[in-house]
């Protein structure tokens, strides 16, 4: 039997209207048949294609009528909501799962955007903003064009008659040693012209904004005037500045600054005239290879930019001409907004929110986890829409049609998001955000830049989220023929391939992540644990800056008893350690050189293991190393081996056992202790009598008020050295953890959905079995199988490529660090396991509490 | 009245139809039409032209069996109503009045 061309016919069907389609299509076929008898397969074909063509006409083409459609919408909508609550309510476990999960996903998508946008956003509270500009110095370095927010300080003078030049200041940062009576701290200090505060908007709490023109009056940010003046109004109370090359200065304070806004990427702790930065330096003022460290300026509204820029060839000329080691090409105006955006591009920006590289990571991890839940979802919905077949053959029954029934399902799937999209909303205000901040040195708000911008945000949220994971099961639930659903003989839901691939990918993800994570957290731990080599407990150390405060403070100590024993050095372990090079023969080594006096190995409890430490002034050029120095020189005999360090000859006399100096972040130095005696040291480095260090510390303070006034203290407990580091490991872990934590829920609830899935459609199956006599542990042996295989391949792609990762990254982060030991990923499958057992067990335990009878009966 | 204004073809399927009582639909009408005069038409004329008579109420139309060599879809019947009928009739008549007052003159042009 001859058939005529597929898509002809299909083209028929589609445009014909159904009324007439089939006095239409018999006629077409009969013809059809007849000419192929007649006038054989080929004409008859193309007969059949021009008959098409030709009953393609106005009046038989397909017309909707819109009448019936929306007669009953808005009823129909609202009863859509009904039936979607009170499924949302019936089923309260997978809804709360499913909810759960997109919160979960769509919490870090908020979490993230609100970061980014902190950070694309900031300083957005300058006004004039639209008008800054700075002045970029593009330096040619070695025939590569480098951006420098540095130029020259005295440039500020030349661009002050340019027509369309409002104002212009100067950022030069220093720092000093700011003294209140007995309160002494280091501060760090913006020099900058008065009209600073006109073009920068920092709201001030008290003090015009014309008090810099006086270089006496200076401003305090709201932090530095609590910690020095507390409750007390500050205003003209005087303050004295010590600077590095020891000058004191007096200022009264003339203004104080409102708690900085939260997105200040940059704000003066101390704003002091930079005429008073000329008073220390008079030779600058006019020195043309001095830079400063950013000259800002406002342009008039209708200024000309290229008209400015073409002012400033000649000055490029005066800087290259007085600095030959740095040749600029050009100075430019970058806008305010262009330097926030490419602020780690220019060297040395004094404004901006740092590298985009972490903000594009988090976008990216938060997209990865809205799709993967987004997956997780669809799986769900699907499975659980195997309950609500007769739901849909009804309806479809009682004249809803197939748009209608997606509708309904888009609908029920937009109040499912709604609900994700607010619990999402706490869980970012109350755990990420806040967990997130702690993390960070800074303190990002929960807000948007702007309405609109949070509106669209969760609009397009809503939308994808919406139909990301809404279309596939509407359509999917809706295309079902009620004939067959009633008939019962609905197949649902083949063994889907896609969705076991997909399952298995977020299984690898999470053993990948979970491995990760351990194998990190195990790492830092054992470096947290790690014996750092000496002894730090009751140790205190105190950096000095002249001599007279060492030699004072060290008498002072000396008849303190609760201080067994001092010593000063020029470098120490932990604060200050320095790197320079020690020579032998041709070797050259980067090595930690301490300078130290007699008592240095006593107080900090350094093992020696062959020789002395140096005793008297005799051992001048006589030193100590470490293993390492040893190890790396290739000494056998140590003692009798030397180095040039500086040009000097050193005679080996002790070796110490290797110790932990500096974070984990590098390879550790070989070590070289070298005598230093008296005089020229910057720590002074104590041991206290046992358990007596905070008495000590006590002491310490006070002795130090009578002999420095002028300066802070700084005296820290040794065992505190390593604290930045420790902290930063612990964010990290945490963060990575986190991560971790979330992939696995979501596999979880991945493995959930498709779980409930095949169970509902193998229910019958497992009912016939528990009658003919099958037991719980055939059952469970059954619907693991699958599954069972799916983590299997999982852990062994997953698994692997975590440690690979984690040993590889391990090394390059921390290259000293311990092995990676086996218990990582036990953890991981021990936690796996859990994880699958608990999610697969309730569904067993549903299985095996069923009576076999209700499934069979149904029929 | 163009309602009641029936055109050459029109007048042709209608004619048709009537003559294959109880058996007209689409292709068989064309078909007919083919014997008879020769005239080689397009299905969806016929069809387009059945359509018309159908709604000026000259033919009436309901479906009939299924046949086996249309894959069991049925044909629309079409009959010819009382107007229908009458309609033929008045143009019949047209035609003999306006046939027989041709002089017989006109015939001896040989």
């Amino acid at each position: 039997m001859h058939q005529p061309p597929k898509w002809a016919d299909r083209f028929l069907s589609w445009y014909c209207n159904p009324d007439l389609l089939e006095e239409i299509q018999g006629d077409a076929y009969e013809l059809f048949d007849s000419r192929v008898s007649k006038e054989g397969i080929s004409v008859a074909r193309r007969k059949f294609i021009w008959d098409v063509i030709r009953f393609c006409r106005w009046s038989n083409i397909k017309r909707t009528t819109t009448q019936n459609k929306t007669l009953n919408n808005t009823a129909m909508i609202g009863n859509y909501f009904k039936t979607g609550m009170r499924n949302l309510v019936k089923d309260k476990v997978t809804s709360t799962i499913s909810v759960l999960g997109l919160a979960l996903a769509v919490g870090t998508a908020i979490t993230s955007y609100i970061f980014v946008n902190f950070f694309l956003d900031m300083d957005n509270f300058h006004s004039k903003r639209d008008r800054i500009y700075q002045v970029i110095n593009t330096v040619n370095a070695q025939g590569q064009n480098q951006q420098w927010s540095d130029v020259p300080i005295t440039m500020e003078a030349s661009l002050k008659d340019i027509t369309g030049v409002e104002a212009l200041t100067r950022i030069e940062y220093g720092s000093g040693n700011m003294r209140f009576n007995d309160l002494v701290f280091n501060e760090f200090i913006y020099f900058s012209d008065p009209e600073f505060l006109k073009i920068f908007d920092f709201p001030i709490e008290i003090g015009s904004r014309e008090v810099l023109n006086d270089k006496s009056q200076i401003f305090l940010s709201k932090r530095v005037a609590v910690k020095y003046f507390g409750d007390e109004d500050p205003i003209g109370k005087q303050v004295s500045i010590k600077y590095d090359d020891g000058t004191i200065y007096n200022y009264f304070i003339g203004g104080v600054f409102e708690k900085f806004p939260n997105g200040a990427s940059f704000a003066p702790p101390v704003l002091i005239s930079i005429e008073s930065y000329f008073d220390q330096n008079p030779d600058i003022r006019n020195d043309w290879s001095h830079l400063t460290d950013g000259l800002f300026l406002t342009l008039a509204a209708n200024a000309n930019i290229t008209d400015v820029e073409s002012q400033f060839p000649p000055m490029v000329k005066l800087q290259n001409d007085s600095k030959a080691e740095m040749q600029s090409k050009s100075f430019e105006l970058m806008s305010m907004n262009d330097v926030s955006l490419n602020n780690h591009k220019i060297i040395g920006s004094v404004i901006g929110g740092g590298h985009p590289a972490g903000r594009i990571l988090l976008s990216v991890i938060a997209v990865l986890l809205l799709i993967l839940a987004c997956a997780n979802y669809v799986n769900i919905s699907v499975s659980s829409s195997a309950k609500r077949l007769k739901e849909i053959a009804m309806r479809k029954v009682l004249g809803g049609t197939r748009n209608m029934v997606i509708k309904q399902f888009l609908i029920e799937n937009v109040i499912i998001c709604l609900i994700a999209i607010g619990v999402g909303v706490l869980i970012s205000y109350f755990l990420f955000l806040p967990g997130f901040n702690s993390l960070l040195p800074i303190v990002i708000p929960f807000s948007f830049s702007s309405v609109l911008n949070m509106g669209l945000f969760f609009g397009v949220l809503l939308v994808f989220v919406g139909l990301a994971s809404g279309l596939y099961p509407a359509f999917y639930i809706s295309k079902f023929q009620a004939i067959t659903i009633f008939r019962g003989n609905q197949k649902f839901g083949q063994k889907s391939l896609f969705s076991r691939i997909l399952l298995t990918l977020q299984f690898v993800i999470a053993f990948f992540t979970i491995v990760t994570s351990f194998v990190f957290t195990d790492v830092s731990m054992q470096l947290v644990n790690a014996d750092w080599g000496y002894e730090a407990e009751d140790v205190i150390t105190v950096p000095i800056n002249n001599n007279q405060v060492y030699t004072a403070l060290h008498d002072k100590l000396l008849e303190n008893p609760k201080v067994k024993a001092v010593s000063g050095s020029f470098g120490h372990i932990g604060p200050y350690n320095r790197i320079s090079v020690v020579k032998h023969a041709e070797t050259e080594l980067q090595s930690n050189i301490y300078m130290t006096d007699e008592n240095y190995l006593d107080v900090l409890d350094l093992k020696l293991l062959e020789g002395r430490y140096f005793s008297s002034k005799g051992d001048v050029n006589n030193a100590v190393v470490s293993q390492r120095l040893v190890r790396k020189m290739k000494w056998t005999e140590p003692l009798k081996s030397h180095f040039y360090y500086d040009s000097v000859r050193y005679e080996v006399i002790g070796v110490v056992e290797d110790f932990a100096t500096d974070n984990y972040y590098h390879e550790a130095f070989p070590v070289a202790f070298i005598p230093k005696f008296e005089t020229g040291f910057n720590y002074l480095t104590m041991k206290t009598t046992e358990g007596d260090k905070t008495a000590a510390m006590e002491d310490v303070k006070a002795t130090w008020k009578e002999i420095a006034p002028d300066d802070p203290f700084e005296g820290i407990y040794q065992t505190k050295v390593m604290d930045d580091f420790y902290d930063e490991n612990r964010s990290n872990v945490i963060l990575i953890s986190s991560i971790a934590g979330i992939t696995l829920f979501l596999a979880c609830l991945g493995l959930y959905g498709l779980v409930t899935f095949n169970i509902n459609r193998r229910m019958k199956e497992f009912s016939v079995r528990k009658v003919l006599g099958a037991n719980l542990s055939a059952i469970v042996g059954l619907i693991n199988r699958d599954y069972v295989w799916i983590l299997t391949i999982a852990f062994v792609i997953g698994a692997p490529l975590g440690v690979i990762n984690m040993g590889s990254m391990v090394k390059s982060i921390y290259p000293d660090a311990p092995g990676v030991t086996a218990y990582p990923i036990v953890i991981a499958i021990l936690l796996m396991v859990i994880a699958f057992a608990i999610t697969v067990g309730g569904q067993i335990y549903r299985v095996s509490k069923k009576n076999p009878a209700d499934n069979l009966r149904t029929e | 009245m163009k309602g009641e204004y029936i055109g050459e073809l029109e007048e042709l399927v209608l004619l048709t139809v009537g003559a294959l009582y109880q058996e007209a639909y689409g292709v068989a009408v064309m078909e007919e039409i083919e014997r008879q005069t020769g005239r080689n038409l397009n299905i969806s004329a016929i069809h387009s032209v059945l359509k018309r008579l159908e709604a000026k109420n000259l033919v009436k139309s309901e479906m009939g069996g299924a046949t086996k060599e249309r894959g069991g879809r049925r044909k629309r019947i079409f009959n010819l109503t009382n107007l229908g009928k009458k309609a033929l009739d008045e143009s019949m008549q047209v035609r003999s009045q306006l046939y027989n007052q041709i002089p017989q003159i006109s015939f001896n042009f040989s």
